[in-house]
Order: C-alpha cells, then sequence, then structure tokens
C-alpha cells in the first residue's frame, strides 16, 4: 500500500505500509487514519529544507540538552546522545483513554499481589499463584517480608511496554515495576518536540504532559511519614555511569529533589540521613533508581558499591519510604501475567481489561509441555531478568541451540517462560532520509495518586521503534515523541509556576564535583593560555628568549620536569603539542583537566542551565575533532592555535555563564571557591616562575609580555601604565591590586569570602584561617616592590613568600575537603563466621 | 531433660580504627518442637549505638546493630541456655517418590497451605549455596531407590557421606562451591549439610539447612577443650503433615540430644550467624570461640 496521494515527505512521496502488520497510520483500506491527518497534513506543509532544518534542531536541542543515554561497554563512552525521530507517534485520545482504564487497573491490581506477597501472602496459601513463581523469583527479597509500610499504594511507579498486534489490539508485553525508567526521557522528548514543532502541537490538540510531574511529587510527598512542612525528597541514582543518568539528574532538577548516591546517605539511629555540606539531612523518602538487590550491602547483596547499609532496616522501621519499594522487582515476573486475569476477578471483582500476550509459565507441568512443543514458535523468557541468558525468539534459534533451550527448561522450569511472539505494528518513521515503516512499540507511565485514588497516566510516552522486525532493548531503537490528540478539553496555558522549585540540598558529593568544576575550569584555561604563549614563542623563527618563565611554569602546572616533555626542542614541535595535550592519565595535562572538568560536570548535571550544556558540548566536541587532527599529525601552528583559541574563548565563556546562572547559594560558592584556589595557585607559580628567571632587557620584557598574555592582562596593563611591560608593575597587577580578578590578592579575598558565607555558625574554619594567613603574608611583601629591582635579596623573599602562597592554597584546599566533602570511607565486608564444626 | 549452657564469642580486630559498623546476627536459639530456650542474650563490646531485635522471615531470631564511634575491634557474645527435648524418629514413613509427588502438586484453594507448607515449596527450589547440582543428585541417588521410606534413605545418604568425605576444618571457604567439595571429597558441616540438601532438593524433595551447636563429647580421658568447639550446621527433611526430621551428614546419623538449633533456612546465607559491613579500614580478623557445656541434673540454677 502506498500513501502516494500525499507529498509526506516531499522527496519521497511513497510510504509502503507491510503486509503482515497494523500501521498506526495508514488505513490500507481508507488512507491515514482520522488521528493522523491533522499531523500529516501539517507534515505535508513543510519543504525539503524545513524538514532538515527541523530536524538538524531536534538534534542539537538533545545534544544541547545532554540527552544521553549510556550503553554499557559502549567504545564510544558515556554520552551517547538520544535519538529522536521528528514523526511523533499518534494515538487518538479516545483509544487513548481505554488503554488508560486498562493501565490503570492493572496498576491496582499489581499493588494489590505486591502487598499480599510481603504480607499475609494469602494468594499463595489459597493456591492462587503457585509458591515456585513467587518463591523461585530473585525479586522476592525475604528481608522485606512483613516490611511493608502502611501506605494507601505501595508501588508508586509502574509502567508497561504496550505493543499493538495485527488485528490492532494493544497488547500489555511486559510490566515495568522495579524501578521503571524512561518517563524523563518521554518528557524530554516533548520538550524538545514542541520547540520544533510547536505549531503542529497547537494545530493537533495534543494533550500536554506538564500536569504529570505535579502528581508525581505530591505522591512523594505523601509517603513522607512525619507531618513535615517539605519532606526532603532524594532521587538515588546509581551515578554517571548508569545508562540512565541523564533522567536521574532530570528528574532531580525538574522535581528540586537532591540527586544523591548510595555514599551519599547513611543509617543513625534507624533512618537516612544525606550528607550535606550543612551536615546531615534526613530524609523522608527516596526515589529509587537503584537497582533494588544493590541497595543495601548488610542485608541483599553484600558486594554492592552502589547502596547504603542499613537501608533496609530503615524501611523495616518505617522511618523512610522508596519510590519503588524495596521487593517491587517481583512483579516484573512474565510469569505472572497468565494469573492475572484471575487474580483481578478475585482481588478486584473485575475482568481484566487489557489483553496480555499469552504467556506459560513452564513451572506447570502442561505448560511446559506447550512450550517445549512449540519453542521455535515462542518467544523464550526467563522469569528473571538479567540473569543467566536473555529473551530470545524461537524462530531464531538453531536446532543446537533450541537443544540447549529444552535442557534449561527441564532442569530448572520454573525459571523460564514462553510467550505468543506478536507482530507488532508500523509506524512511519525517517530512515535513509525518507518515511519507512518501523516496528513499534510504547512504554506507559503511571504514578500512584497522593490521594489513594488509584493511579495517574502520563498522557503519552516513551515510544521507541526499529526498522527491523524486533526490538531490542539497549541497542539501536529510535525514540518517538507520542501524541495522544485531540484534547477535548481546551488546554491550559504553559504552567504557571514553572517546575523550577527550590533546590534540594546541596550534597557533599556535589559540592565536591563542583568545587572540582571550578578547579579543573581553571586549570584547563591557565594550561590553554600559558600552551599558547609557549607555542606563540616556539614557532618564531628563534625561539624567544624571555619565554623561560612561562614554559617553566607551564611545565610546573602539567607536572614535567624541565626540558621532560621535549618543547625545549623545536625539531618536533607536533609531537611536543601532542604530548601536551593527550596525555589523559596525567594531572596537569590539558586532556586530563578537560576531560576531568567534563566529567565533575556531568556529575552535577542537574545544576548546569542549557547554556552552559551548550558550551561543555562544544569544549567536548572540539576537543574529539582535534584529537582526530593530532592523531594523524596535522596538527600544525595555525590549527592549533585557532583550536587553542577556540577552547580558551569556550572556556571562559563557561566561567562567566557560571557565575551569572548558578543560583548565588552554596552551589555557586563551591565552584567559584574551587576556581579562585586553583587560579591563585597559578598566579603564585608563574610570578615565581617569572622572579626566579633573572632574565633583563630585551628578553626580560619580552617574558614578562607572555606572563601578562597568559594571564589574559596585557590589555589591563597596557591601558594602566602606557609602558612596555616591567616588573613592578607586573607585580602589581598580578599580585596586590584589589580590583583586578586576575591579582592573587583578589584570588585570596574572594575565596575568603565564599568561606564566609557558606559556614553557617561564623566560626572561623580552618580553611578561612589559612586564607586570612595567605593575605596577611601578601600584603606584607607589597612593601618590598619597591626595592626589587636592584635587591636581588629582597627578590628572593618575594619568591620564598609566594612559594608559600602556594603551599597555603593547597592546604586550604584540602581543609575545604576535609570540612565539606563526602569522606568516601571504603565499605568492606567483614568475614562472616562460618560454621566450620 | 537436659540442658546446655552456650557460649559463642566472635572476636573482631582491625587494623585500624572503625568509626562505623553495621551488623546483623543470627546468634539467640529459638525455640523448636525439640528445644526451649531458657536464658539468651546477646552482648556487644563496645556497646552499640542502635540495636533492634526481630524475628525474621522464618522466625528465627535476628539482632540488628550499628556502631557509630571508633573502636579498634567489636566482640559479640551471645550467651544461652537451652532444654532439649528429644523425640525419636518415627519408625515407618512414606516412600521418598510419594513424598516428592505430594510436593509437586499444585496447592488446592480447599485448604489453606501453613507456614510449613510454604516453606517446604520454598526448600525445594535450588538456592544461592545450593544451586541446581547434577553431581551432587548423582551422590544422593544411591541412597533413593524405588519405594524406599524417605527417612530411612535420608539417614543412608547422612551415613554415606560421613563414610566417604573427610571433615578438614579449613579446607573450604564459606564460599566454596560444592561441585569442588564433591571433587575433593572433603570440607566441613556447612559443605556436608549443603551437599545433602542438594541431593534431596534434586529429587524433588523439600530439605532445609540448620544452624546451631554440637556438645562435642571429648576424648575418654582427656579433658573437655573449652571454646575450641565451634558452631555447627546440619539438616533437616520436610515429611508432609508430620513436620522437619534433622540429619548431621558430618556426623553421619539423625540429630540427637546434643543438637542445638540456632536457626533455619534455606542454606547458609540466610542464617549466617554475624555479618557485617564496615567502613574505614579494610584488614581485620576474626576469631570465632564457642563452649557448649551439659548443665549438670540438679544444677539448673543458673
Amino acid at each position: 500500500m502506498t500513501l502516494s496521494q500525499t507529498s509526506l515527505f516531499p522527496d519521497t512521496p511513497d510510504y509502503h505500509s507491510l503486509p503482515d502488520a497494523w500501521d498506526e497510520m495508514w488505513n490500507p483500506q481508507a488512507g491515514v487514519r482520522p488521528h493522523w491527518r491533522q499531523l500529516v497534513e501539517g507534515l505535508a506543509g513543510l519543504d525539503a529544507r524545513d524538514w532538515s532544518a527541523r530536524n538538524q534542531r531536534i538534534k542539537r536541542l538533545l545534544r544541547e540538552n545532554g540527552v544521553t543515554y549510556h550503553v554499557y561497554d559502549d567504545p564510544r563512552g558515556y554520552t551517547r546522545t538520544w535519538e529522536l525521530d521528528p514523526v511523533p507517534l499518534v494515538l487518538g485520545a479516545g483509544e487513548w483513554a481505554a488503554i488508560e482504564v486498562g493501565l490503570e487497573q492493572r496498576a491496582r491490581l499489581l499493588d494489590l499481589v505486591l502487598r499480599d506477597l510481603y504480607g499475609p501472602q494469602t494468594l499463595l496459601r489459597r493456591g492462587l499463584l503457585p509458591p515456585e513463581l513467587i518463591l523461585g523469583h530473585a525479586g522476592y527479597l525475604r528481608p522485606l517480608l512483613g516490611a511493608l509500610p502502611a501506605h494507601r499504594h505501595h508501588l508508586i511507579f509502574y509502567a508497561a511496554d504496550l505493543a499493538r498486534g495485527p488485528d490492532g489490539r494493544v497488547w500489555v508485553m511486559a510490566d515495568r515495576t522495579q524501578s521503571p525508567s524512561g518517563a524523563g526521557y518521554a518528557l524530554e522528548n516533548r520538550s524538545v518536540m514542541a520547540r520544533t514543532f510547536p505549531e503542529l502541537l497547537e494545530s493537533n490538540r495534543v494533550v500536554r504532559l506538564n500536569a504529570w510531574l505535579d502528581t508525581v511529587q505530591a505522591s512523594l510527598n505523601a509517603l513522607a511519614d512525619r507531618a513535615r512542612e517539605i519532606p526532603q525528597v532524594v532521587v538515588l541514582s546509581p551515578g554517571p555511569a548508569n545508562e540512565t543518568y541523564f533522567e536521574h539528574a532530570y528528574l532531580a532538577a525538574r522535581l528540586g529533589y537532591s540527586l544523591a548516591q548510595g555514599d551519599d546517605l547513611t543509617v543513625k539511629d534507624g533512618r537516612v540521613w544525606l550528607k550535606s555540606v550543612q551536615g546531615l539531612k534526613p530524609v523522608d523518602v527516596i526515589l529509587r533508581r537503584v537497582d533494588e538487590e544493590w541497595c543495601d550491602p548488610l542485608e541483599l547483596r553484600a558486594d554492592s558499591r552502589l547502596g547504603t547499609a542499613g537501608l533496609v532496616e530503615a524501611v523495616r522501621r518505617g522511618q523512610v519510604a522508596l519510590a519503588n519499594p524495596l521487593g517491587s522487582g517481583l512483579l516484573e515476573n512474565p510469569a505472572l501475567m497468565p494469573f492475572l486475569p484471575a487474580l483481578a476477578r478475585i482481588l478486584l471483582g473485575e475482568e481484566l481489561l487489557l489483553p496480555t500476550a499469552a504467556t506459560w509459565w513452564c513451572g506447570q507441568e502442561q505448560e511446559k509441555a506447550h512450550v517445549l512443543a512449540n519453542l521455535a514458535r515462542l518467544v523464550l523468557k526467563p522469569i528473571n531478568r538479567g540473569y543467566s541468558c536473555e529473551t530470545v525468539f524461537g524462530a531464531d534459534l538453531d536446532r543446537k541451540q533450541l537443544a540447549a533451550w529444552k535442557d534449561r527448561i527441564r532442569a530448572q522450569p520454573h525459571l523460564y517462560v514462553g510467550q505468543e511472539p506478536l507482530t507488532l505494528s508500523t509506524v512511519p518513521a525517517l530512515h535513509g532520509g525518507r518515511l519507512t515503516p518501523h516496528r513499534a512499540s510504547l512504554r506507559a507511565f503511571l504514578v500512584a495518586r497522593a490521594d489513594g485514588a488509584g493511579y495517574a497516566a502520563l498522557p503519552g510516552g516513551l515510544a521507541r521503534c526499529a526498522s527491523g522486525g524486533k526490538l531490542s532493548g539497549q541497542r539501536g531503537a529510535l525514540n518517538k515523541d507520542t501524541w495522544i490528540a485531540p484534547a477535548r478539553l481546551p488546554q491550559k496555558g504553559p504552567s504557571a509556576t514553572p517546575h523550577r522549585r527550590e533546590s534540594g540540598l546541596l550534597t557533599s558529593r556535589a559540592a565536591d564535583n563542583l568545587f572540582w568544576a571550578g578547579r579543573y575550569l581553571e586549570r584547563a584555561e591557565a594550561v590553554a593560555r600559558l600552551l599558547r604563549a609557549v607555542l606563540d614563542g616556539l614557532w618564531e623563527e628563534e625561539t624567544t628568549p624571555g619565554l623561560g618563565p612561562v614554559l617553566e611554569a607551564l611545565m610546573g602546572l602539567m607536572g614535567y620536569a624541565p626540558g621532560e616533555c621535549g618543547c625545549a626542542e623545536r625539531s618536533d614541535l607536533s609531537a611536543c603539542v601532542r604530548e601536551l595535550t593527550t596525555q589523559p592519565d596525567r594531572p596537569g595535562n590539558l586532556a586530563h583537566s578537560v576531560r576531568a572538568l567534563l566529567a565533575c560536570a556531568y556529575g552535577t548535571r542537574e545544576y548546569w542551565s542549557v547554556a552552559i550544556w551548550r558550551l561543555l558540548d562544544r569544549v567536548e566536541r572540539d576537543w574529539g575533532s582535534h584529537a582526530r587532527i593530532r592523531s594523524r599529525g596535522e596538527a600544525g601552528r595555525e590549527r592549533t592555535d585557532l583550536w587553542l583559541g577556540r577552547l580558551i574563548d569556550a572556556l571562559a565563556g563557561l566561567a562567566g555563564l557560571a557565575s551569572e546562572t548558578l543560583s548565588r547559594e552554596a552551589a555557586f560558592r563551591f565552584f567559584d571557591l574551587g576556581r579562585r584556589i586553583e587560579r591563585g595557585q597559578t598566579q603564585a607559580l608563574l610570578l615565581s616562575r617569572t622572579l626566579e628567571s633573572g632574565l633583563a632587557g630585551e628578553a626580560e620584557r619580552e617574558s614578562l609580555s607572555l606572563v601578562l598574555q597568559s594571564a589574559d592582562s596585557l590589555v589591563t596593563f597596557r591601558r594602566r601604565y602606557r609602558s612596555e611591560p616591567f616588573l613592578a608593575g607586573l607585580l602589581d597587577l598580578l599580585l596586590w591590586d584589589t580590583d583586578s580578578p586576575r591579582s592573587l590578592i583578589y584570588q585570596l579575598r574572594t575565596a575568603r569570602r565564599h568561606l564566609q558565607e557558606l559556614t553557617a555558625t561564623g566560626q572561623r574554619g580552618r580553611a578561612e584561617r589559612l586564607l586570612f594567613s595567605a593575605e596577611e603574608r601578601l600584603h606584607a611583601s607589597e612593601a618590598m616592590v619597591e626595592d626589587l629591582i636592584v635587591d636581588a635579596g629582597e627578590r628572593q623573599r618575594l619568591i620564598v613568600i609566594l612559594r608559600e602562597l602556594g603551599g597555603l592554597l593547597a592546604s586550604t584546599s584540602d581543609a575545604v575537603t576535609h570540612a565539606w566533602f563526602t569522606h568516601v570511607q571504603e565499605q568492606h565486608v567483614l568475614l562472616a563466621a562460618g560454621s566450620e564444626g | 531433660m537436659p540442658r546446655f549452657r552456650i557460649h559463642h564469642v566472635n572476636r573482631y580486630r582491625y587494623a585500624q580504627d572503625i568509626g562505623l559498623n553495621y551488623g546483623e546476627a543470627r546468634l539467640l536459639p529459638r525455640d523448636t518442637p525439640g528445644q526451649r530456650v531458657l536464658e539468651s542474650r546477646l552482648e556487644l563490646d563496645p556497646g552499640g549505638d542502635d540495636r533492634h531485635d526481630r524475628l525474621d522471615a522464618w522466625g528465627n531470631r535476628v539482632t540488628w546493630f550499628t556502631l557509630r564511634r571508633p573502636h579498634a575491634g567489636l566482640a559479640v557474645t551471645a550467651s544461652s541456655l537451652v532444654e532439649r527435648v528429644v523425640t525419636d524418629l518415627p519408625n515407618a514413613s512414606p516412600p521418598w517418590e510419594e513424598v516428592a509427588a505430594h510436593l509437586a502438586r499444585p496447592i488446592g484453594e480447599a485448604e489453606e497451605a501453613g507456614d510449613d507448607c510454604i516453606l517446604a515449596r520454598e526448600c525445594r527450589l535450588p538456592s544461592a549455596f545450593v544451586p541446581l547440582e547434577s553431581a551432587a543428585l548423582d551422590y544422593a541417588r544411591a541412597s533413593f531407590p524405588p519405594g524406599r521410606p524417605l527417612l530411612q534413605a535420608v539417614a543412608d545418604l547422612a551415613a554415606r557421606i560421613h563414610a566417604d568425605f573427610r571433615y578438614r576444618p579449613n579446607a573450604t571457604r564459606i564460599d566454596t562451591p560444592l561441585a569442588e567439595v564433591l571433587a575433593e571429597r572433603h570440607g566441613v558441616c556447612q559443605d556436608f549439610a549443603h551437599l545433602a540438601i542438594a541431593g534431596l532438593r534434586g529429587l524433588g524433595l523439600a530439605a532445609r539447612y540448620v544452624s546451631g551447636y554440637l556438645e562435642t563429647t571429648p576424648p575418654e580421658g582427656q579433658p573437655r577443650l573449652e571454646g575450641a568447639d565451634a558452631s555447627h550446621a546440619w539438616m533437616a527433611v520436610y515429611l508432609p503433615h508430620q513436620g522437619w526430621f534433622e540429619f548431621d551428614p558430618t556426623n553421619g546419623g539423625p540429630a540427637g540430644e546434643g543438637h542445638l538449633t540456632l536457626a533455619w533456612g534455606r542454606d547458609y546465607g540466610d542464617v549466617a550467624p554475624l555479618k557485617g559491613v564496615i567502613y574505614g579500614g579494610g584488614m581485620h580478623s576474626l576469631e570465632v570461640g564457642v563452649t557448649v557445656s551439659r548443665v549438670p541434673a540438679g544444677d539448673h540454677a543458673g
């Protein structure tokens, strides 16, 4: 069938739906389905240039917003950008209403099942669920038995993977209850689409998503046990290496919660506390994104480094609520599916509304026989996700593999199910410049309502599609926004109170990362500036004699012994540049600083604005592209110079933007504190090397000029003194000038002010005392400047003072670390007493 | 009715001071049909900052505790007085296949299944320390010819393990896999209990792990070595409607008067007497001392 009547996509007007599948958009008998018409007309109005521009815009927005999905073991590393197809999946509002009711019913049912299995277990005792089905599932967490709190709902978040069969019916393919992910991506997809196709969302009267997060927030708040005005909620994440870390940070930022990892929390007096820069703060509710088994090394997996010892006990004492609760993964067991219709009748007195993919649990004799007889036709799934084997399609297996599956099932039948394969419906998606049918599935999201009145569904969801026949977990799928249209009620304008709520507590970990983001940003900028100055000098016909101090400072900053990097020899400058910029394991190396900066920023991504993310993205991409040039040995003078210039601009821009957009709260202060301490150290080093060089005449002037240039102060100097650089003037500007943001005194004072603000008690901490004495030393040295030129002894004393100041700043950094940041103490599992008798 | 005094010390020493310590102990004996706990207490030295005693999913007594002050070592000491009520094994029991078939039947809606029945279902399934192990099943089969009464068969299995395997303390670790125990033909009580359980589960029977103590009788003419005893482990098999019957593969027979129960579960992992997580440090040692002494008749004052 073709869609040639309407030119949906200018260059390829033909859309061929597949003969075996239902197409979401195209009805072979009647053409475009009614609920797609508005969209199809809208898209047909776009010309090729428009299409391309919008598609580019989507890509750019996703990249700039840092929407990533991390694939484990992906050689491309952390940041794989999310791929969003410009054509949404459209579902008619009427059909969606029916699906919604079905999903809501299913969530209520699963909630009751959960409550029973961790409570009285009537379902097992009365034979309504075979015990092996539950007791043999890895999600049955014995330490949590009898530990469910008295909430209206236990299952807070529920997600279902839906698919449509050839007859047009929508089926539930899988239930997600452990810690369902994807809602954040769905919301982000919508925000990107809303910025790319605002007129189409308007004309289609697409149901908006913004109210759903309010429901989530109300629901989580209602879980807090104590009557606290604002309950403390944290998002518990496994950290930046996790595949859906973007979503954890996204939810934390949107909901105004602190983003925490296992060791940001501690259990004391039976409750959970967050290690924040303001000390330990009690935590009422945890939005849990760490898989349940990993949450407590004492009572669950002992080898977990992602959890918090004592968490299970805190749950047991009712001192903290988790959403979803520990133990809810039990409901993801696909073997439960065939029992749900009967359970719905018994527990709810209702017929199950949504059909479930036909599933046979091999723990029953007849069912096992059916699966074994139809192995080559069925989908085979272990009841436990992520264990010994994954879901396979019997049709893909050869004889040997089928035999292996038979053995596996016969050995432990209760661990497997067979499922009727479903020919997924198709949806148009952009592929190779044209629209082609892709197999689609939809993950829908529900959250329990705060008042206990059932569940609220996100009106939409995360649609995923692939051009092949199947959709596999992490790889190769394209994402789509899901539109429910047309809305029946007139829609409210954008939420009057945007989702920027008061920010959560600053965790010690985040403060640590922000502090180091500041330090690495400053270090990278300093090294890049020095490097540029050095390269300028080296690329001249004759090596500039005044290069010494800058080169020495650069080497010092980068941790090289003099001459070690080979920069002093002009023979192979490209090799030298490569050395200075490509040793990521070497602290001080530009590559190391840039990478560490990106890692710190990524680890605190909920604090950074879109504009900052855009610059970080630029730094990362520039770095990547130049790395390719460098590796081909094509990093000549001009290219390197240009690249360093761009890098410096981006880093300086980052610093500026961060100062403007990080609110003047603790987050900004830690970030800027890091910058000031780093810059202070750099200046002290640079100036002491300058004084040590003992250059005179033309060489000295040249050297001073380079020093000023690498301190970004040459213009200021010229404006102020209207003369060639001279030492006393330079020292005045870079050491004692309280107004110059490049002077050492400015760094010390600013840093000290931050510390004053951060210390709530008004007591002067060690870091502040160190800075105070550094300031005093610096002041005392000001009187010497008059004699510097003549008196070698005075010069030597100033060198000593500068070195001391460098040391004091290093100690200050240590003191800050000690006072505020997480002292992550290594976790060890004690030797267990075995039974030796 | 014999009474026993149990003294069980677990002493951790750390290479450096530890400021934060979480622990979970299953060191207080439970009441069983064959045992009454008259006294029991658990002491921490230094004292804990937070402590909570409760029953776990199987009714075992668990103590959860934390220490938040710097300490260089930790001693967890359990002292109890228990009274044993020994009942003889029934002379007759149904053929083992009949029991296996009974356990494989779906639970009917008519009569609500009790705790024991659910536990029995749970104890038919493989578990972390007792995975499906065909070698264990093959080993067990020799004791299970068709039609043999269940208890007779299990007694035979226990006797064979005792005869075929060498008891070698320190030869195995807590996590030594069963396959290795089978290959090397040596191990400790925990390994032998797991081996018997694996065999029984492989046959479709329900078997659970029992953690506890054994009164060791000193060799004739020698004084009893105080503190030299270790904690012990054995297993129990389920007979529908009759309950659990205990056998000790380490000693080759049914559990007797001197078998004192702490806790039971699917395997060692469910009932580890003591486990913990510490923050900081790392290097540490554990020293365990167990004394089980029979209280002479008439000296029951405590």
